[in-house]
């Protein structure tokens, strides 16, 4: 069942995801300014609060955006590989195949030059079940305010690799600015 | 001994094996083609003297004291060389999207000269070798360690395993080479050199 927003507020999670994103602000007070409703699974955050939080404004700006975003604490995703023509979904056990602790997907219909996306047509920004709620928090936020907010601005959202393929180029655009996101405190 | 007590000496002897030293770095944090010369002195041989500091020396011989001092293994032959480049390995699409920490394993044979000749990639799961196969176990990486790796001092025919660990976002981070009487461990992490 999908949920419409009628002021296209669309970031839905369910009552975990609503924790884990609260957590992500860092800070007790902004956290009690998100809303979750139960029934639709919509987030919303309260727009009168001033606040220089760049992760709260963020927030703010993916719950005003028409692009649908999906918050999901689960251990695997299901995604696509448009590379390699793979139309069917690929499941992706999140910690027991990569020890990846979150992936952010895009839309399946969504940029052109989309590689990996998402096998519904709304971005899923996961995170795995973890105990560490604070490194919790520290991912998502870095799918979330990093990877998903860069993607509906438009903006190139894939860390870059390195270029002799070792690691990734930290002087990279989307490397830097996610890395001023995992850098704050969670 | 009971076995669990073995399995501590084991871990301990382990990991007094194991070599720590900063590879060579450049500045912007990539990795560049490095060699890796160990020299024994001749006295060395004997298991006391496994955790005695040495000074590692790289290619130019540039002795990094405060980098690369590190005990060493035992070796009958008083020298290693090493030699590997990652340049030729791609970034897998997914860890460009994947906040990822895992490990790949490279098993090889090295001949006399200490060049690799069978060279295979082991992943954890099928699932994970389906997903970073592609790129990290593919023709053209195998040909880069073949053709790029030399591991100098050996026995001819020794079998090399190599564990490289991905640590998102840095990407590969360690380097850990184990043979029948060697282990190496290496921190890929960009150095910053300050001018002096």
């Amino acid at each position: 069942m999908t949920y419409w927003d009628p002021n296209g507020a669309i970031v839905r999670t369910d009552e975990v995801g609503y924790g884990v994103i609260k957590a992500t602000m860092g800070d007790e007070v902004l956290a009690k300014n998100i809303s979750w409703n139960e029934k639709t699974g919509l987030i919303d955050v309260n727009r009168s609060i001033r606040t220089d939080n760049t992760n709260y404004i963020a927030l703010m700006q993916l719950v005003d955006s028409p692009q649908k975003i999906m918050v999901s604490v689960t251990d695997k995703v299901v995604y696509a590989d448009r590379r390699n023509e793979i139309k069917a979904g690929i499941i992706l056990r999140l910690l027991e195949d990569l020890e990846a602790p979150g992936i952010m997907l895009p839309p399946r219909h969504g940029r052109k030059d989309d590689i990996m996306v998402n096998v519904k047509d709304y971005i899923l920004c996961a995170v795995a079940n973890m105990t560490d709620k604070s490194f919790q928090a520290q991912t998502l936020a870095e799918e979330l305010y990093g990877h998903a907010w860069l993607y509906v601005q438009g903006l190139p959202y894939l860390h870059e690799p390195g270029s002799q393929g070792s690691g990734l180029d930290k002087n990279g655009f989307v490397n830097r600015y996610i890395g001023l996101i995992t850098e704050r405190k969670y | 001994m009971s076995g669990q007590t073995r399995k501590v000496i084991l871990i301990i002897l382990f990991a007094s094996l194991s070599l720590m030293l900063a590879s060579s770095i450049s500045g912007d944090g990539n990795i560049q083609s490095c060699s890796i010369v160990m020299e024994c002195p001749e006295d060395f041989a004997s298991r006391e003297n496994m955790n005695k500091p040495v000074d590692l020396k790289d290619e130019n011989s540039a002795v990094k004291r405060d980098q690369a001092k590190a005990t060493q293994s035992m070796n009958g032959q008083g020298k290693f060389n090493i030699k590997f480049s990652l340049d030729c390995f791609k970034t897998p699409e997914i860890l460009r999207l994947a906040s990822a920490y895992f490990t790949v394993c490279y098993v090889m044979n090295i001949d006399d000269e200490g060049r690799p000749g069978f060279v295979q990639a082991l992943f954890p799961s099928e699932n994970m070798k389906k997903i970073l196969g592609g790129e990290l176990g593919s023709e053209e990486v195998f040909s880069c360690i073949k053709n790029n790796w030399r591991f100098i001092g050996f026995d001819p025919g020794s079998a090399i395993t190599v564990l490289l660990r991905w640590q998102h976002p840095k990407g590969f981070e360690t380097m850990m080479i184990y043979s029948d009487k060697f282990s190496y461990v290496m921190r890929l992490s960009p150095t910053v050199y300050e001018d002096e």
